[in-house]
């Protein structure tokens, strides 16, 4: 029981976290696509799992909007490589979105209740 | 509306263009001729492969963006290229005399009002938009 709630509320909470990892992975650096999924799986800690095709799917979505961008670079084989990064609107929207949605979580008091394991 | 073309709608306005060409030209050679018995063929045809190209390319369009436009930009393209062929035909005396100007000018005034009923329902579902990306899809 306990474990099938923690799933449900996890995979309701995970809907959503993608665009976070994504620009998280891009502030880090220019990335192509499976560097992108590399930084994810590696920082979630493999919380977060994303298929190739819904993060291309994502990042048309964000170029199109202009708040991701990439430039084409030759790969060791095959086609030139997309290296995504974020633009000026995409950095300002990501920090915008981290000091309302995350930095919440820097309270004193938050961050004492999410540690302590007994209720008060 | 100018960010909302993509490849995949470059491609279909290309093969409507010739799909719209090859129907004008065989029903008007068959009404020429005067081949009653075949001249369902061309308009049949024609309803059949417009579907399936606009099924086909707005299906690849949604998948590559999903704009959120209620299918406008189908219906204007379409109206575009069915009229500029339509009165380019006529004009240039390449349409059969069962074919009158009367006939294009009304369906241009039907489909006209149905293409701004359209336009009205677009700009309301528009509002919801960002650079024509319906806001609850960007960040699923």
């Amino acid at each position: 029981m306990k474990n099938k709630l923690l799933e449900s509320w996890e995979e309701t909470y995970k809907k959503g976290q993608l665009t976070l990892w994504i620009f998280l992975s891009l502030k880090d650096g220019k990335k192509y696509v499976d560097e992108i999924k590399l930084f994810i799986s590696k920082y979630s800690k493999n919380t977060i799992s994303c298929e190739e095709q819904s993060l291309y799917r994502s990042l048309r979505k964000y170029v199109h909007l202009q708040i991701v961008n990439y430039k084409s670079r030759k790969g060791n084989k095959g086609p030139d490589r997309k290296y995504y990064y974020l633009t000026e609107s995409g950095l300002e929207l990501l920090h915008q979105f981290i000091s309302r949605n995350i930095n919440l979580f820097e309270d004193k008091k938050i961050k004492k209740l999410l540690n302590e394991k007994n209720v008060n | 509306m100018k960010k909302m073309l993509t490849k995949d709608f470059y491609k279909y306005i290309l093969t409507i263009s010739i799909i719209t060409i090859v129907f004008r030209i065989s029903l008007s050679s068959l009404l020429i001729i005067e081949t009653w018995n075949f001249i369902f063929i061309p308009p049949l045809g024609y309803f059949l492969l417009m579907f399936l190209s606009g099924w086909y390319f707005g299906k690849k369009d949604y998948e590559y963006l999903p704009f959120n436009d209620i299918g406008f930009r189908y219906n204007l393209s379409t109206f575009l290229v069915f009229f500029t062929i339509s009165y380019s035909m006529f004009f240039l005396g390449q349409m059969s005399k069962y074919e009158p100007r009367i006939i294009i000018d009304y369906t241009f005034l039907i489909w006209g009002i149905v293409l701004t009923l359209h336009l009205i329902f677009y700009n309301k579902v528009k509002s919801n938009n960002i650079k024509g990306l319906p806001k609850e899809d960007i960040f699923d």
